[in-house]
C-alpha cells in the first residue's frame, strides 16, 4: 500500500512540469472576487469569522455540496473547521472530512441530538443503548480500533473544547445484579441543537492527528453559532417544537393461550376446578389453556385478595403489553437574538425542553442558555468568548436491563395475555402502603407500577461548556492565538427503592454527587508566507495543557429504617460512603507545516508530542506524526468536459489512545466498609499508550457542473500496544492483567454519492446515497493467548476477540450435532445437553451500512426523506429468549395441542448409530429447552434492518401584511424512526445494553422499545 | 525574533510541568499497603459463604437432600447432569489471592499465627478444588505478578502430598502464646489472649489436624504412595502435639454476627427461592421421620398433607412432566436464613465419623466404632441446636449393628455422616464417590445414559484463557467428563 502511494506521488509531482491552461478545459476563469487571497485562504484562526447565516438560506444538503449552481472553484473554497479549531479550505485537505450542516440535527429534533446523525455520514456509527429518554449513544467512526469498547468512541469537540461523552454509571450491569443501570445522559447530549451551526466529521487519524493521544477514534468538531450582522430585522429567531412518541414495533406476541403451565384448565388460586394454576405456580408462563371464551375462575379485581367468586370468560387482552405504555410528549421553545457589525457581533440564545416519555412518570426537562461575543478590539487584536450553560433535571428516569425491578423485565415475566394492565394499579396491599407491595400474579418481578411510581431515579445537572480566546496579528503573516476552554458539570443523582421489593426488601436510598471538569489551554502561533507565487506555506507551532478532574461521592443507605422516607439519615445501618476521585493531566507541544503548490497540490505535515500523567513517570512521552497530501487533479490534468472537479487525497498518521489514571501501581480495594481485599486487575508499571497507524486514500469526483458527485474513501488502520485488561483465569491471582498487546487491523471503505437530478426554478431534487463497510480483524493478542473476552454475559454469550477473527465476534454454546449436522436429542425427546465448545454465531457489527437521503423542493415546499439500514451484524436477544421459554410469542404456538417430536437424532451408545428422534414432548418442555439462555445458537439473530429514519415536510409561511415584523416564518411536520423493517424478533436490532456506564453492542438485555417520533415545528424570524 | 523566543519559552514552561504527574497519578481513594487483619475477616466470610452456597445449590440436589419443584427442561443435578460452569473454580481462586497475600504479609511482618491461618485456608481451599475437579493449578497458581498467566495443572497426587505437608507446617508454626496483633479473626476470635494462652490458636491447630485426618482418609486407597496409614497413626497417637476436635466448641464454624456487614448470606433471600424453589426429598426426609430425628424441625418445617401436619418430601430425578404444587411440601426452615451457625467449614461430628471408620479399619482410635458413631450423632445434634431424645440411639434405624459385616457397618456410619454433612460444601458427594455410601435411589426420570458424576468439569472459559494447559491436564486425567475418575477414586 505504501509503495502505491509513493508511486502516485511521483507521477503527480512530475506532472507539475506541464503548464496548465485553464481555458483549455472549457472552464470559465473565476471572477476577481473569488481570487484566492492568501490571508483568507490560508489557515485562519480567527474564531470570530462569521459564517453565512444558514438558517434561512435555501436549505442545503447535509453534505458538502452547494445547491447553488456555481463555478467550480468557489465550491471548494468552502472552509472546514478541522482539528484544534484550525480552519482550512476543503480542497486542501488530504483526509476525509465531512461537513454536516445544522439542519441535520434540527430537521427532526430528538432528545439527544447525536442520534439525529444516524445515516447522514458514511462511517459514522451511532449505537444507542435503548435505555431511556436520555437516549445516550455510543459514537464511533469507521471501525473499532481498540479492544476496550470505551476507547473507540469519537472525540467530541465543541468550539475547540473537548467535551466528555462519558456516562457515569450506577455501578451495576444489565443482568440480575443488585440494582440496574440507568441512562443519565452525558455532557454531549446537553447541547441545544438550535445552537449548532455545523459539524465536521473527522473520520480517521489522518484528520485528528493534532489531537495526539485522544485521536484514535476520530472526532466530531462542533461549531456553535456566533453573532453576525447579516439579515434584516431585529435578528430574533423563535422556534417552537412539539412532538409525540409512540412505540414503533413490537415482538410477535401470541394471543391464543393464556397463563399457566398446563392447558387443561385454569384457576386463579385454589377453586372447585382444581388447585391454583396462576400466580407463583405459572410464574409468568403462558402455556395455559386456549382462549375460546370458556369460563374459568379468574382474578377478581373487586376483592382484596383477588379471589374469584364466579367464573368469567377466558379471553385474550390484545393490549396486555401496550397498555403499560403511553404516548410520550416533548415540547421545546427556543429563542435566539443576534446582531453585529464589521467590528464584532453577539448572539444570545435561550431554550427550554420538557419531555414526558413513553412510560408513565418518566421524562426530563432541560434549559439551555448560550452567549457568544466576538469583537475586533483593534485591527490586530480580536477577542472571542462563548459560553453554553445547561440545566437538566428529571424526577424519574427508568431503570434498564433484566432485573426484578425493571419494567421491561416485568413485561416479559409478569405480563400475561389474560391479565389486564390496570389489575396491577393498586400496587400497595391495603393498609400496608409503603410497606408491602401488592403482586396479584407472579411474585418474582416487582409490581410494574411500583417500578414506575416508587422506584425513582432522579437527577439534577448543571453544566457549562465555554471558551475564551484572544488572537493577535503581529503582521498579516504572523498571528498568535491563545484559548482556554472548559467543560464543567455538577450532577446530583438519587435512587430510591421502596420496601418489599425483591432485591431490597427494606428499601434503599442512594445519592451521588458528581463533579467533572476538563480544562484545555492552547497557545497557537501561525506564520504564513510564500516562497514564490506558486509555492505558499504556513507553519504552526503550539502547546496545550489539559487538566481533567472527576469527583464522585456516593452515599448509600442499602436498608431503610422507616418505609417511605428517602434520606440518607433514614439508613438502618451506617450509611456507606463510596468516594471516587481521579485526576489526569496531559501536556503537549505540536506543530504543523502546510505547503501549497499552485493551489493544486497541498502537502501537510503535523507532529504532536504528549506527556501524560497516566503513563509511568519515566516513560510518559510519545510522539504522533502525520502527513497528508491533496491533489486537485482537475487543475493538474486535462480532464473530460463533464468532469467538473477531481481531487485525490492521501494521508498517513500515527496517533495514540491514552488510558485511565491509576493503572501503574497496586492498590487494595475496600470491601464491606471496614476491610480490604486484593484488586482483581493486575497493574502494569510499564504501561505504554495504544498506537494506531492509519493509511487513507480518497477520491472526490464531481461531474456535470456538480450535478453528480462521488466521494470514495478507503482506509487501513493498524492499532498496536492495546491497553488490554487481558482476562485471566482467577487461578493466576487476578481476573485480568493490564498489558500492552495485540494488533488490530481495521479497514474499510466509504462511498458518498450526491446527485441533483432535477434543478429547475420550481422543482429541485437532491439525493445523497452513502455506503460504508468496515472490518476490524484481530491479528495478534499476546504470546500464548489466543482469545480475549471483551464482554461476558454470564458465559451465555461472549464478545470475544480471537486471533484471526473479527472485533465483535459473538461466541456461545450451541446444540450437539451429528456428523450429518442434525441436532442430537437425548432419550427423553429433548435436545441433549449443549456442546460445551464455544462457537462463533455472528458478529456484533454490521457487514455494511447505507443511507439514502432525498430532498425535494417544489416551489417553496420542501420534503426530505432519509432511509437507512444495515446488512449483517448479529445480536443476542435476552428479550426473545425469555419470551420464548415462557410461551409468549407466536414461535411457541406449534405443538401446543399435540406435543412436539423434535427434529433430530438420538445417539445409541451400543450400536454407535444415530436414529431419528421419535419421542413426543410437550410444547412447554420443548421450547423451554430449545431457547434456554445458555443456547447462544438459538438466541442470536441477524440484525439487518431498513428504517425509514426521518421524514420532514417544510413550508415557509406567507408573511403577508405582517412582513414588517416577521421576516420569515416556516412550519414543518416531521417524523423519526417511522418504520423499521427487520426480522429481529425483539424490539429493535439497533440496540445493545448498558453495562453501568459502558454501552455494549451485540447483546440485547431487555431493551426499551424504540419510539416513533412525530412532531411539528414552527419557526419565526423577526 | 524576540517574540519567537518568548513563545518558545512559553511552550517549554507548559511542558516542563510534568514533575507533579507522579502525585496526580496516585489514587486518593485506595491504599497501597495494608495489614493482614483488615483482610482476614472479609476473606473468612466470603469463603464460607461460597462453600455453604455450593452445598445448598449443588451438593444438596445431587445427593438427594433436596430436589427442585419442577424441572421441565430435562437436565438438572437430580438427573445427574452437571452444568459446565457449576463449580466454584472462579470464586475459590479469587480468594486464594488474598490468602497468599496474607501469608506474604505475615511473613514480612514476622507473624507466624497469621501465616499459619493463611496456610490452613490455602490448604482447605485447594483440598476442595482438587477433590472437585481433579488436577488443578497449584504450584503455578496466583502468580500473575511473576508473569505466569497460564499456569500448568498439578497432578492431584502431588497436590495431596503438598497439602498434607502444609498441614504439618501449620501445626508447627501456630504459636499458642501469642494473639493476632492486627485482629480480624471471625471464626475462633484468636485476636486476644486469655490468661497466657490463645484459645483461638489452639482451635486453629485442632482444625489443621482434623483437616489432615479428613484428607488422609479421603486418599486412603492410595496408601502406598503417600504413607497414609503412618500419618494417620501419628495423629491418633499424639493428641497433645497433634490435637483434633474434641467437642462441638471446637467446630470450625463462622458464626454469623447478624449485624452489618457480616450478615448470614441468606438473610434477605426471596420467599419464592427459599421455600418454593426446592423441597427436601423423600430419601432425606423419610428416614428422619422414621427416626423422629429432632434435627428435622431445625432444618425444615411441617406442611398439611390430607389434613395431617407432617414433614413431607418429594421425589428426586423425576420425569420432566412432573411438577410439584407450591406450598405442599417441606422446604428449608426460615430460621436457617438467620441462623448464626450456618457457616460450617468442618465439624467435630465429622471427626467422630472419621474415627468411626478408622476404628472399623482397625486403627487405634481409643474407642470403638460404635462409640464414635454415637458421639458423631450427638455432636451433630448439639451443633444444630437440637436435643438428643432419650432412647434415640437405641432406635432400630439408628442402633449401631456391631455384628454386621464391614460394609453394613460402613453404610450405617456413612448414612449418619451424610446427615451431619448438611451445608458442608461438597463433602458428602466426595465421600459417596469414595465409599459408595449412602446408596441413593435412581429416579424414574433420569435418562438411562446419565451416570452419577465423579467430578465437575473444568469451566468452559478455560478454553479461551488457558487452552494449552487445559489440554495437557485433560490428557493426563484421561478426559474432562463428569464421569472421569479422580486419583483417589481409582
Amino acid at each position: 500500500m505504501r509503495k502505491l502511494y509513493v508511486q502516485l506521488l511521483i507521477i503527480l509531482v512530475s506532472k507539475l512540469i506541464l503548464p496548465q491552461n485553464l481555458s483549455a478545459q472549457g472552464i470559465t476563469a473565476p471572477s476577481s472576487d473569488t481570487t484566492l487571497n492568501p490571508s483568507a485562504s490560508a489557515i485562519s484562526l480567527r474564531e470570530n469569522t462569521s459564517s453565512p447565516d444558514t438558517a434561512f438560506n435555501p436549505p442545503e444538503m447535509e453534505v458538502a455540496i452547494d445547491t447553488q449552481p456555481s463555478f467550480l472553484k468557489n465550491t471548494l473554497d468552502q472552509v472546514v473547521v478541522t482539528a484544534l479549531g484550525i480552519r482550512r479550505e476543503e480542497k486542501s485537505l488530504g483526509y476525509a472530512a465531512q461537513i454536516v450542516k445544522e439542519n441535520a440535527v434540527k430537521d427532526a429534533k430528538t432528545n439527544n441530538w447525536v442520534n439525529s446523525l444516524n445515516g447522514k455520514a458514511p462511517g459514522l456509527n451511532i449505537q444507542s443503548a435503548g435505555a431511556g429518554p436520555m437516549g445516550s449513544s455510543r459514537i464511533t467512526l469507521r471501525g473499532e480500533s481498540s479492544l476496550n469498547l470505551d476507547n473507540n468512541q469519537a472525540l467530541i469537540v465543541v468550539d475547540g473544547v473537548p467535551v466528555s461523552s462519558k456516562i457515569s454509571g450506577t455501578g451495576f450491569n444489565s443482568h440480575l445484579s443488585q440494582d440496574s443501570p440507568v441512562d443519565f445522559g452525558s455532557d454531549i447530549s446537553d447541547l441545544n441543537p438550535d445552537d449548532i451551526e455545523r459539524i465536521t466529521v473527522l473520520k480517521g487519524p489522518g484528520a485528528t492527528a493534532l489531537y495526539g493521544s485522544r485521536a484514535a477514534g476520530g472526532a466530531l468538531i462542533i461549531t456553535t453559532k456566533s453573532g453576525s450582522g447579516k439579515g434584516k430585522g431585529l435578528g430574533v429567531t423563535y422556534n417552537v417544537n412539539g412532538s409525540i412518541d409512540r412505540v414503533n414495533r413490537w415482538p410477535d406476541y401470541q394471543f391464543e393461550y393464556g397463563e399457566g403451565r398446563t392447558d387443561k384448565y385454569y384457576s386463579y388460586l385454589d377453586s372447585e376446578d382444581g388447585p391454583n394454576t396462576a400466580t407463583g405456580v405459572a410464574a409468568g408462563r403462558a402455556w395455559g389453556p386456549r382462549f375460546n371464551g370458556q369460563l374459568y375462575y379468574q382474578f377478581n379485581p373487586g376483592s382484596p385478595d383477588g379471589k374469584p367468586t364466579e367464573r368469567t370468560p377466558w379471553v385474550a387482552d390484545k393490549n396486555y403489553i401496550s397498555d403499560f405504555f403511553k404516548t410520550g410528549l416533548t415540547i421545546s421553545n427556543s429563542i435566539a437574538i443576534e446582531g453585529g457589525s464589521e467590528k464584532g457581533g453577539a448572539r444570545l440564545s435561550l431554550s427550554h425542553l420538557k419531555n414526558e416519555w413513553i412510560l408513565p412518570n418518566t421524562g426530563f426537562e432541560r434549559i439551555n442558555a448560550a452567549l457568544t461575543v466576538n469583537q475586533k478590539v483593534t485591527d490586530k487584536l480580536k477577542i472571542n468568548g462563548k459560553i453554553n450553560y445547561t440545566q437538566k433535571k428529571s424526577d424519574n428516569l427508568p431503570a434498564a436491563g433484566y432485573n426484578n425491578q425493571t419494567i421491561m423485565y416485568f413485561l416479559i415475566i409478569g405480563a400475561l395475555p389474560n391479565v389486564h394492565a390496570d389489575w396491577f394499579k393498586p400496587y400497595w396491599k391495603p393498609g400496608l402502603e409503603n410497606i408491602e407491595q401488592r403482586n396479584p400474579f407472579n411474585p418474582g418481578p416487582d409490581n410494574p407500577y411500583l417500578d414506575l411510581y416508587e422506584m425513582l431515579n432522579k437527577m439534577n445537572k448543571n453544566g457549562v461548556i465555554g471558551t475564551l480566546s484572544a488572537s493577535y496579528s503581529f503582521t498579516d503573516k504572523l498571528e498568535l492565538m491563545v484559548r482556554s476552554g472548559l467543560d464543567m458539570s455538577y450532577e446530583y443523582r438519587s435512587q430510591q427503592r421502596p420496601f418489599s421489593m425483591t432485591k431490597y426488601p427494606r428499601g434503599m436510598f442512594r445519592e451521588q454527587n458528581i463533579f467533572n471538569y476538563e480544562i484545555n489551554t492552547d497557545a497557537l502561533l501561525t506564520y504564513n508566507d510564500k516562497f514564490s507565487e506558486a509555492l505558499k506555506y504556513t507553519v504552526t507551532a503550539g502547546a496545550n495543557n489539559m487538566r481533567q478532574r472527576y469527583d464522585f461521592a456516593g452515599m448509600y443507605a442499602d436498608q431503610l429504617a422507616q418505609p417511605g422516607i428517602y434520606q440518607i439519615s433514614n439508613s438502618l445501618d451506617q450509611a456507606v460512603a463510596d468516594p471516587q476521585r481521579s485526576q489526569k493531566a496531559i501536556n503537549s507541544v505540536y506543530g504543523s507545516a502546510q505547503l501549497a503548490f499552485q493551489e493544486r497540490i497541498f502537502l501537510d505535515i503535523t507532529g504532536r508530542n504528549d506527556w501524560s500523567s497516566t503513563l509511568p513517570y519515566g516513560n510518559n512521552s510519545f510522539f504522533y506524526p502525520s502527513a497528508s497530501a491533496s491533489f486537485l487533479l482537475s487543475d493538474m490534468f486535462l480532464l473530460p468536459l463533464n468532469v467538473s472537479f477531481a481531487k485525490l487525497r492521501l494521508s498517513w498518521a500515527q496517533v495514540g489512545n491514552d488510558t485511565r489514571p491509576y493503572q501503574t501501581d497496586k492498590y487494595y480495594d475496600k470491601i464491606y466498609s471496614n476491610s480490604f481485599t486484593n484488586p482483581t486487575v493486575l497493574f502494569n508499571p510499564n504501561l505504554k499508550p495504544e498506537i494506531t497507524s492509519s493509511f487513507e486514500a480518497g477520491v472526490d469526483l464531481r461531474f456535470f457542473n456538480n450535478r453528480v458527485g462521488i466521494d470514495l474513501a478507503m482506509y487501513n488502520n493498524n492499532s498496536r500496544n492495546q491497553i488490554l485488561a487481558l482476562p485471566l483465569d482467577l487461578v493466576t491471582g487476578y481476573s485480568s492483567a493490564l498489558v500492552n498487546a495485540g494488533l488490530i487491523n481495521s479497514k474499510g471503505a466509504e462511498v458518498a454519492l450526491n446527485l441533483k437530478p432535477i434543478i429547475t426554478g420550481n422543482l429541485t431534487w437532491n439525493s445523497a446515497i452513502t455506503w460504508s463497510r468496515n472490518r476490524s480483524y484481530v491479528k495478534e493478542l499476546r504470546e500464548g493467548i489466543n482469545s480475549q473476552i471483551i464482554y461476558n454475559h454470564n458465559s451465555n454469550v461472549n464478545i470475544e476477540a480471537r486471533v484471526g477473527g473479527r472485533m465483535g465476534d459473538l461466541y456461545g454454546k450451541g446444540f450437539q450435532r451429528s456428523p450429518e449436522g442434525e441436532i442430537i436429542y437425548s432419550s427423553v425427546g429433548l435436545p441433549a445437553s449443549l456442546d460445551p465448545t464455544m462457537k462463533k454465531w455472528g458478529n456484533a457489527f454490521a457487514d455494511w451500512k447505507a443511507g439514502f437521503l432525498n430532498e425535494i423542493i417544489i416551489k417553496r415546499f420542501r420534503v426530505s426523506i432519509l432511509v437507512d439500514g444495515q446488512k449483517g451484524g448479529s445480536i443476542y436477544s435476552q428479550t426473545n429468549h425469555k419470551n420464548n421459554t415462557l410461551g409468549k410469542t407466536k414461535v411457541t404456538l406449534p405443538g401446543r395441542e399435540g406435543g412436539i417430536v423434535g427434529k433430530g437424532v438420538v445417539y445409541d451408545a451400543y450400536t454407535q448409530k444415530y436414529t431419528p428422534n421419535t419421542v413426543n414432548v410437550s410444547a412447554s418442555s420443548y421450547y423451554d429447552n430449545y431457547y434456554a439462555i445458555t443456547n447462544a445458537e438459538t438466541n442470536i439473530f441477524d440484525a439487518s434492518f431498513i428504517k425509514i429514519r426521518e421524514v420532514r415536510f417544510e413550508y415557509p409561511l406567507p408573511v403577508g401584511s405582517l412582513g414588517k415584523f416577521i421576516q420569515q416564518a416556516s412550519i414543518a411536520v416531521y417524523g423519526r424512526e417511522l418504520f423499521n423493517f427487520t426480522k429481529f424478533p425483539g424490539f429493535d436490532p439497533e440496540g445493545g445494553n448498558l453495562n453501568s456506564g459502558t454501552l455494549t453492542p451485540g447483546v440485547e438485555l431487555t431493551q426499551f422499545p424504540t419510539a416513533r417520533n412525530m412532531g411539528i415545528n414552527l419557526t419565526f424570524k423577526f | 525574533m524576540s517574540r519567537l523566543i518568548i513563545l518558545a519559552s512559553i511552550c517549554l514552561i507548559i511542558t516542563g510541568c510534568t514533575k507533579n504527574f507522579g502525585e496526580i497519578n496516585t489514587d486518593p481513594n485506595r491504599p497501597k499497603t495494608i495489614t493482614p487483619g483488615v483482610m482476614l475477616g472479609q476473606l473468612q466470610y466470603r469463603m464460607v459463604n461460597t462453600t455453604i452456597s455450593a452445598a445448598k445449590n449443588f451438593t444438596h440436589q445431587l445427593m438427594q437432600v433436596d430436589a427442585p419443584r419442577s424441572s421441565p427442561g430435562g437436565g438438572g443435578l437430580h438427573r445427574y447432569v452437571v452444568n459446565t460452569d457449576a463449580g466454584i473454580w472462579n470464586s475459590m481462586y479469587g480468594y486464594l489471592t488474598d490468602v497468599e497475600d496474607i501469608y506474604y504479609m505475615a511473613d514480612s511482618l514476622n507473624e507466624p499465627n497469621y501465616k499459619g491461618i493463611a496456610l490452613l485456608y490455602k490448604t482447605w481451599a485447594y483440598s476442595i478444588l482438587t477433590d472437585l475437579y481433579g488436577d488443578v493449578p497449584y504450584s503455578q497458581a496466583t502468580q500473575a505478578v511473576k508473569g505466569i498467566f497460564q499456569p500448568g495443572f498439578d497432578k492431584q497426587q502431588d497436590i495431596y502430598a503438598q497439602l498434607l505437608k502444609n498441614l504439618d507446617t501449620v501445626n508447627s508454626i501456630l504459636h499458642t502464646g501469642a494473639a493476632l496483633r492486627y485482629g480480624g479473626d471471625l471464626v475462633y476470635n484468636a485476636n486476644a489472649l486469655s490468661s497466657s494462652t490463645n484459645p483461638g490458636i489452639v482451635k486453629w491447630k485442632k482444625f489443621a489436624n482434623s483437616l489432615k485426618l479428613r484428607l488422609l482418609l479421603r486418599s486412603s486407597k492410595r496408601d502406598g504412595e503417600l504413607n497414609i496409614s503412618q500419618q494417620i497413626n501419628e495423629i491418633l497417637s499424639n493428641p497433645e502435639s497433634r490435637p483434633v476436635f474434641t467437642s462441638t466448641a471446637d467446630d470450625a464454624i463462622l458464626r454469623y454476627p447478624g449485624s452489618f456487614p457480616y450478615f448470614n448470606p441468606y438473610y434477605n433471600a426471596r420467599q419464592l427461592d427459599w421455600r418454593e424453589g426446592s423441597y427436601f426429598t423423600e430419601f432425606f426426609m423419610n428416614k428422619l421421620n422414621e427416626d423422629e430425628d429432632p434435627r428435622r424441625a431445625i432444618w425444615s418445617f411441617q406442611v398439611m398433607v390430607d389434613g395431617v401436619s407432617m414433614y413431607s418430601g418429594i421425589q428426586s430425578g423425576y420425569p420432566t412432566t412432573v411438577e410439584y404444587q407450591v406450598g405442599k411440601n417441606s422446604s428449608y426452615n426460615d430460621a436457617l436464613k438467620t441462623l448464626p451457625q450456618l457457616g460450617v467449614m468442618m465439624t467435630y461430628a465429622e471427626v467422630e465419623f472419621i474415627k468411626a471408620e478408622l476404628a472399623l479399619k482397625s486403627f487405634q482410635t481409643g474407642k470403638t466404632a460404635r462409640e464414635h458413631y454415637e458421639n458423631g450423632i450427638r455432636a451433630s445434634m448439639t451443633q444444630w441446636g437440637a436435643a438428643l431424645p432419650d432412647g434415640f440411639l437405641a432406635k432400630p434405624g439408628i442402633l449401631y449393628n456391631e455384628s454386621g459385616s464391614g460394609d453394613e457397618q460402613l453404610a450405617q456410619i456413612m448414612l449418619q455422616k451424610y446427615y451431619a454433612y448438611l451445608f458442608v460444601d461438597y463433602q458428602s458427594w466426595f465421600e459417596k464417590n469414595r465409599t459408595g455410601y449412602p446408596e441413593l435411589p435412581r429416579g424414574a426420570g433420569i435418562p438411562a445414559e446419565n451416570q452419577f458424576p465423579t467430578r465437575a468439569m473444568y469451566p468452559s472459559y478455560l478454553q479461551s484463557l488457558n487452552a494449552e494447559q487445559l489440554k495437557n491436564a485433560t490428557e493426563s486425567m484421561g478426559g474432562d467428563l463428569q464421569t472421569t475418575k479422580l486419583w483417589w477414586q481409582k
